[in-house]
């Protein structure tokens, strides 16, 4: 299966506002260098300022990591959702997961060592609100 | 190959082919497992499937703990293969006898996984074997003209029997190759 293909299992509308709230996610965090929302079994729905072919790289590594991450915390006994954030000398990978109705989705960030850890933090939480916001609005359409 | 006290082993192969559920079936603690939504039903029709590592544990009658890790089996998943196979001792390859590919659909982890392969630190288990329209015996063939002598097995991997067999024919095989090494 390609990514257009999973695609399929959002509506087109929804679609249409993704990359608003992504560069608006780019917009309030100086540093940003890409950004992939991509689906939980790891295909790209969207991706900003991230050439095509490392997009859907980065939504693969972005879902198993998650995915490693969320086992982890069940495995402890902490309850819900959790964020994976990975940082060394040369910038951040943050994952965060969200919703679309039924559907987890996975937002992934990339940024330089200039990125404020907790703006970073603070920004994607705000683009996945949208986002579900948003699907709330199409949904209701 | 001497009695080591821990050994990590892979459960590899296409999506469907049973991986998490052989590592559940043998696992002696619930296993650890990563599974999203499957968007991608056309490649297999199921709810969820594994996008991290499943992982299990069990212990052999000898003592021998072994450490099992199921990896996803879409190749967009591969950096977590090359991962995973880190200190692994070996590897058991599952195939889905439902797919029309027959044994073309093991490719990828063979390329990916050839030096397992090529130590013959490899099995291969069928699995839905009663489910295909080729004979079982198109993949011990296919791997011979790889090059490759590996045992396969067709398996119901719900059945701790036929998953612990494959176990351990991977081990009794590793220890053949170092007797004669």
């Amino acid at each position: 299966m390609t990514a257009t293909m999973a695609l399929h299992h959002f509506p087109a509308e929804w679609l249409g506002t993704t990359r608003r709230h992504l560069q608006a996610l780019a917009d309030r965090v100086p540093g940003v260098q890409g950004i992939v929302l991509a689906s939980s079994d790891g295909f790209e729905i969207d991706c900003l300022a991230t050439r095509s072919g490392a997009a859907s790289r980065l939504a693969a590594i972005a879902s198993s990591l998650l995915a490693l991450g969320q086992a982890a915390l069940r495995e402890l006994g902490f309850a819900g959702s959790g964020t994976v954030l990975i940082q060394n000398e040369a910038g951040h990978i943050l994952l965060l997961e969200g919703r679309y109705r039924d559907r987890t989705l996975v937002l992934c960030t990339v940024a330089g060592p200039s990125a404020v850890t907790g703006t970073l933090l603070w920004a994607a939480r705000e683009c996945l609100a949208s986002l579900t916001a948003e699907s709330r609005i199409s949904a209701a359409a | 190959m001497s009695p080591a006290a821990e050994s990590k082993l892979l459960f590899a192969g296409p999506m469907g082919a049973g991986k998490t559920t052989a590592v559940a079936t043998i696992s002696d603690r619930p296993p650890v497992s990563s599974e999203a939504d499957n968007l991608d039903r056309g490649q297999c029709d199921k709810a969820s499937t594994t996008v991290g590592l499943d992982y299990g544990e069990t212990r052999l009658d000898d003592g021998h703990r072994l450490r099992l890790y199921g990896l996803p089996g879409q190749e967009r998943f591969a950096f977590l293969w090359r991962v995973a196979a880190d200190g692994a001792l070996g590897v058991i390859l599952l195939a889905d006898h439902r797919r029309p590919e027959g044994a073309d659909q093991l490719t990828p982890y063979l390329e990916a996984l050839d030096g397992f392969a090529r130590r013959g630190a490899m099995v291969v288990g069928v699995s839905h074997a009663d489910r295909g329209g080729l004979a079982t015996g198109h993949y011990s063939s296919a791997l011979l003209a790889r090059g490759l002598r590996l045992p396969v097995f067709t398996v119901d991997v719900r059945q701790r029997g036929d998953v612990l067999l494959l176990l351990e024919t991977l081990l009794l095989q590793l220890e053949a190759v170092e007797l004669l090494s």
